[in-house]
């Protein structure tokens, strides 16, 4: 299935795992926007608008659950998804990311197919 | 079983002193005197109870310190006599009853009834004298008025039978004046005779005489004629002349009769004038030597009467003729009689009844008169026939106390005086007799008599059966009283001649040979005996008895009979049991109780009672401490702050905890020791003692101390503890995620590497074992994570409806390649389960951990089987194998974590030891079991139990 003509907002300060998730997405056929912290990947979404936002949620500076809040309370962005690529699996943590307005979560390491499974199911829905 | 010792030879009547407050309020409620003399050498008074200030008019303490106040007070007539009495009581250690009179302080003579017991001590010596003194002077009296007229009637019925018989008129006139004077108990009487001289003066001559025991004065030619001025007495002369009698002391009389007189020896005199036909004859001189002599108007009267009859007897002599005139003199003799006179015939027919008679029995002579004696019986009359046969015999007799019977048919008591009756030839033809009516005196005596038994009776009714009993093993009753009925529930007739039983059955058989033995003792000392014992009653109870009794014997010396009584004691001994029970009970409580107790005088704060405990903690003895106050006995920097407590205490009246302190008690280590004070009050509410508990602490709060340190270094080792733990899961989390983070690059890349086409065989193989060893050590990642997560008690379960042939199935499929790499043979015998709540995820790794185990374990070729069915209730999956087995002894550490059996290690099977604690942990927290069964190298075979019902979300929300 390729996806022509949607963005999608990847923010992680790890840049193995940032070019790792921005190769899948584009090979999947988004348009990938890249950011590696909390304000830059802020930024980028008010700036490109992106269909969906997949970020880390350790990062340096704004956290990711901390950028999903502002999104969440920004009324330019609040439609925008954001899906939380997470190491921190344990539970609360993820329950903590639906709190704070993430639509879904996919642990890390991720399974390619998981992954896609995900963006299908945020895209789909919105 | 207590003997009373301290009242042995006491005595059978228990009113008397010494035997307690209620006897001492009886005795001194009674209107008599009780006493107690001591029978020593002077015989001193114990004891007198308060009346005797009454009687007497001196109070007690005279009569306990003045040893001579009795024998002072004594009538000097009855002096000698009542002390031989006494004396000889004492001596001989018997009762004695005597009656006496007494001087009062105010001088009034006081006619006492004296009766008294001798008791005696432990060794039969007499001890003491108990009695009691009854005033009797109203008795006295009366008794002294009534026999003094009774007398003096008889000896006017003497005059009246010696003057009319007429034997011989000096010896007649004579006897009369005998009669009169013993009557009287005058000691002379004299008649002296009138006579007119020519010139009118009136001179006197006596002509008779009567002397009790002087000389003679008839003769005395100075009294043959003289005159009554002569002596100073002209006063007698209107009086006598006018019919009225003369009386009273001597002393009283002008002089120079009262020289005369008293140089006679006379105290006190009575003269009454004696009238011939109607004139002024002369006159009865009745003298005593007793100046305070009391001549009571009956006896004046009786003498009048007497004199009457001299004259009527001196007029019939000086007639000349025995005529009907003499017959009518003495028909007014008879006539003019105060006492009853009557004659009767020898067939006892009554030929004379004067108006006294009829006065006194009722009956008018017309009706008697030649009928037969009316006033005795029909039992009396062969009595009286025999009276008239010795009268006819030429015999008279002297006050005869009889009871004869009036016209109404009631009783009288008559004194009678006879004589027989003599016609003109001398010849005896009946008898005449005098009755004084005594009656009054009877009823006066009967009175007096009632009054004294009704004394002795209240004394005497003391609550108690009184009994006299045999001494023999059966005490066997001759009399008992009904009283012990109401001691023992049995009537006094049962033990009468043991006819229904014996008492000595009654008694407790512990106390017979009490009883047996205190009795012997007292007949062998020949005392009387206490005893207290138990007897059985009929209502099965015991009741405690008193028994007073005394041994009584004959005069041959033979022991008769034990007379007593017995009285019930049972709850006065119930009150002292329980008392002296409640006593040792707490003499032995405060002498064994572990805490120090003792007890201060209120007043100046001395000990007066320390208990072991106490002498332990003060390191003073109770001995030692004993009437000294703590400033005696402590330094003044310990003594000081106890002191003020105790005064707090005494003045606030309420208990006091006294404060904590280490205390250097008697030189010894420090203690500390607790005290708390409390005041004890009177009954008034005044504070009397004061009670400290102190109680040595010393080693409690020392415990304390070591626990209290003890128990903060736990807390403080389990805080390092808890910390090490939370830090020990949030290393293992922060781990988990740093290594998480790698791997991802790791995995995500060699994916990408794989994914390239044009890869050589060896780089395909290179990169497919660094994609396994990165898998294995991502689950080996999970894996710790979720058991720190279960530690940490963070294990969520994400509950849905769970399809476990589905798990099962799947769980299976899955491992069938790996299975088939070993030529295993995997079975699955799985039927559908009713869906039920849980995490599907999670049980799924449950099925996936024990089959992946199964197939570890076993051996090439061979079988695994896995089951599932339910009933309804609970699931149950069983995976079984066929391969090595675990060895029993390590079957209990199974599903410890990183436990590794020694199989596995033996064999270098690859596992972190994680996989069975999450396995067990999981189906634990969906509220099942787990279990293994194995026989090592027959294979294994775990079993997990899932209730169905269970909701583990419910469950938990729950």
């Amino acid at each position: 299935m390729e996806e022509r003509g949607r963005t999608i907002l990847v923010a992680d300060d790890d840049d193995d795992i940032r070019a790792l998730v921005t190769l899948r997405l584009q090979r999947f056929g988004f348009e990938v926007v890249a950011a590696a912290d909390g304000e830059q990947a802020l930024a980028l979404v008010r700036d490109r608008s992106p269909d969906l936002a997949i970020l880390d949620v350790t990062m340096p500076g704004l956290t990711g659950l901390e950028v999903t809040r502002a999104l969440r309370a920004d009324e330019a962005t609040k439609g925008i998804p954001v899906l939380l690529l997470t190491a921190r699996v344990q539970d609360a943590d993820l329950a903590a990311g639906l709190e704070a307005g993430a639509s879904g979560y996919v642990r890390k390491p991720f399974e390619p197919a998981e992954l896609r499974a995900r963006i299908e199911e945020v895209l789909g829905a919105s | 079983m207590i003997a009373d010792r301290s009242s042995h030879g006491g005595n059978s009547r228990p009113w008397l002193p010494g035997e307690g407050q209620a006897y001492r309020q009886l005795v001194e409620q009674l209107p008599l005197v009780t006493y107690m003399d001591a029978l020593d050498d002077v015989s001193s008074n114990l004891y007198t109870s308060p009346q005797v200030e009454e009687l007497l008019g001196y109070p007690v303490e005279e009569w306990l310190s003045n040893r001579e106040l009795f024998v002072e007070l004594l009538h000097p007539d009855d002096r000698e006599r009542v002390l031989e009495e006494i004396h000889r009581a004492n001596e001989d250690g018997v009762s004695r009853a005597s009656e006496y009179r007494l001087i009062a302080r105010d001088g009034r003579v006081v006619w006492l009834r004296d009766e008294s017991v001798t008791v005696r001590d432990g060794n039969g010596t007499p001890a003491y004298a108990q009695g009691f003194l009854l005033d009797i002077t109203e008795r006295k009296a009366v008794e002294e008025t009534l026999r003094g007229r009774e007398r003096i009637l008889g000896a006017v019925a003497t005059v009246a039978e010696q003057l009319l018989r007429e034997a011989s008129w000096e010896e007649a006139v004579e006897a009369s004046l005998g009669a009169l004077g013993q009557a009287t108990e005058a000691d002379r009487v004299l008649l002296f005779r009138n006579r007119l001289t020519a010139t009118g003066e009136l001179r006197i001559e006596v002509r008779h005489e009567w002397v009790a025991r002087d000389e003679p004065l008839v003769d005395d030619p100075e009294l043959r004629d003289t005159s009554l001025p002569a002596y100073g007495l002209s006063g007698w002369i209107p009086e006598l002349a006018g019919g009225r009698a003369v009386q009273g002391p001597v002393a009283g009389l002008p002089d120079p009769a009262r020289e005369v007189l008293a140089r006679r020896g006379v105290g006190s005199l009575v003269v009454v004038p004696v009238f011939v036909g109607g004139a002024w004859w002369g006159f009865l001189l009745i003298e005593d030597a007793r100046e305070a002599r009391a001549w009571v108007p009956a006896e004046v009267d009786a003498l009048r009467a007497a004199a009457g009859i001299v004259g009527a007897a001196i007029q019939r002599r000086l007639s000349e003729e025995r005529s009907r005139e003499t017959a009518g003199t003495l028909q007014a003799v008879v006539q003019a009689s105060p006492a009853a006179i009557v004659g009767f015939d020898r067939e006892g027919k009554v030929i004379l009844w004067n108006p006294a008679a009829e006065r006194t029995f009722g009956w008018a002579a017309a009706e008697v008169l030649g009928a037969f004696n009316p006033f005795v019986s029909e039992a009396q009359r062969e009595e009286f026939l025999g009276y008239v046969g010795i009268a006819l015999g030429g015999k008279g007799w002297r006050d005869v106390e009889i009871v004869r019977y009036r016209k109404d048919g009631s009783e009288i008591d008559v004194r009678v005086s006879s004589a027989p009756l003599r016609d003109g030839s001398g010849q005896v033809v009946g008898l005449v007799s005098v009755l004084a009516d005594i009656t009054e005196r009877k009823r006066a005596e009967a009175a007096a008599i009632e009054r004294e038994e009704r004394f002795r009776t209240l004394i005497e009714n003391i609550p108690g059966a009184v009994y006299r009993c045999a001494v023999d093993e059966s005490w066997t009753m001759e009399f008992l009283s009904d009283d012990i009925e109401g001691i023992t529930g049995y009537p006094a007739s049962d033990f009468l001649g043991n006819e229904a039983r014996t008492y000595a059955s009654v008694i407790h058989p512990d106390d017979r040979d009490l009883v047996d033995g205190e009795i012997a003792e007292a007949v062998a000392r020949r005392s009387d005996f206490v005893v207290e014992y138990r007897l059985l009653a009929a209502d099965g109870s015991t009741r405690w008895a008193h028994e007073k009794g005394q041994p009584v014997f004959g005069e041959d010396g033979d022991l008769l009979w034990l007379d007593g009584v017995i009285i019930d004691v049972t709850e006065r001994k119930e009150v002292e049991e329980e008392l002296s029970r409640a006593k040792a009970l707490l003499d032995s409580v405060v002498e064994s109780i572990p805490v120090g107790l003792y007890v201060k005088d209120a007043s100046d704060l001395a000990y007066v009672r320390v208990n072991p405990a106490a002498e332990e903690i003060m390191g003073f003895s109770e001995d030692e401490l004993r009437g000294r106050r703590s400033r005696d006995v402590f330094p003044p920097e310990l003594a000081e702050p106890f002191e003020e407590w105790d005064r707090e205490v005494l003045a606030g009246r309420s208990r006091v905890d006294a404060p904590e302190a280490p205390l250097a008690l008697g030189g010894g280590e420090p203690k500390i020791v607790h005290t708390t004070k409390v005041p004890i009050l009177d009954a008034a509410g005044r504070p009397a003692y004061l009670l400290g508990i102190a109680e040595d602490v010393t080693e409690r709060r020392l415990a304390e101390q070591q626990r209290e340190a003890l128990v903060a270094q736990l807390e403080e080792q389990n805080e390092q503890l808890l910390e090490l733990d939370r830090m020990k899961d949030e290393f293992v989390a922060l781990v988990s995620h740093e290594l998480r983070t790698p791997l991802t690059s790791i995995l995500g890349y060699l994916e990408l590497a794989l994914e390239e086409g044009e890869l050589s065989a060896d780089v395909q193989h290179f990169l497919d074992v660094a994609q396994r060893n990165s898998n294995r050590l991502l689950r080996l990642v999970s894996d710790l994570l979720f058991v720190a997560q279960v530690q940490a008690g963070k294990l969520n379960l994400d509950t849905g409806d769970v399809d476990l042939l589905r798990l099962v199935t799947e769980s299976a499929e899955t491992a069938l390649p790996r299975a088939a790499e070993k030529s295993v043979v995997l079975t699955v015998d799985a039927g559908e389960t009713p869906a039920f709540r849980g995490d599907s995820t999670r049980l799924g790794q449950v099925l996936d951990n024990l089959v992946s185990n199964a197939i570890k374990f076993t051996p090439d070729g061979g079988t695994i089987r896995v089951r599932l069915r339910s009933d309804g209730s609970r699931a149950v999956i069983e995976v079984e194998d066929s391969g090595l087995g675990i060895p029993e002894a390590e079957l209990p550490r199974l599903f410890e974590r990183f436990y590794r059996t020694t199989t596995v290690t033996h064999l270098a099977i690859q596992g972190t030891g994680l996989g069975l604690p999450i396995t067990k942990a999981i189906v634990e927290a969906h509220g099942g079991t787990i279990a293994v069964e194995s026989v090592e190298g027959i294979g294994a075979t775990f079993r997990v139990e899932l209730p169905l019902a269970e909701d583990p979300a419910a469950e938990a929300a729950a």
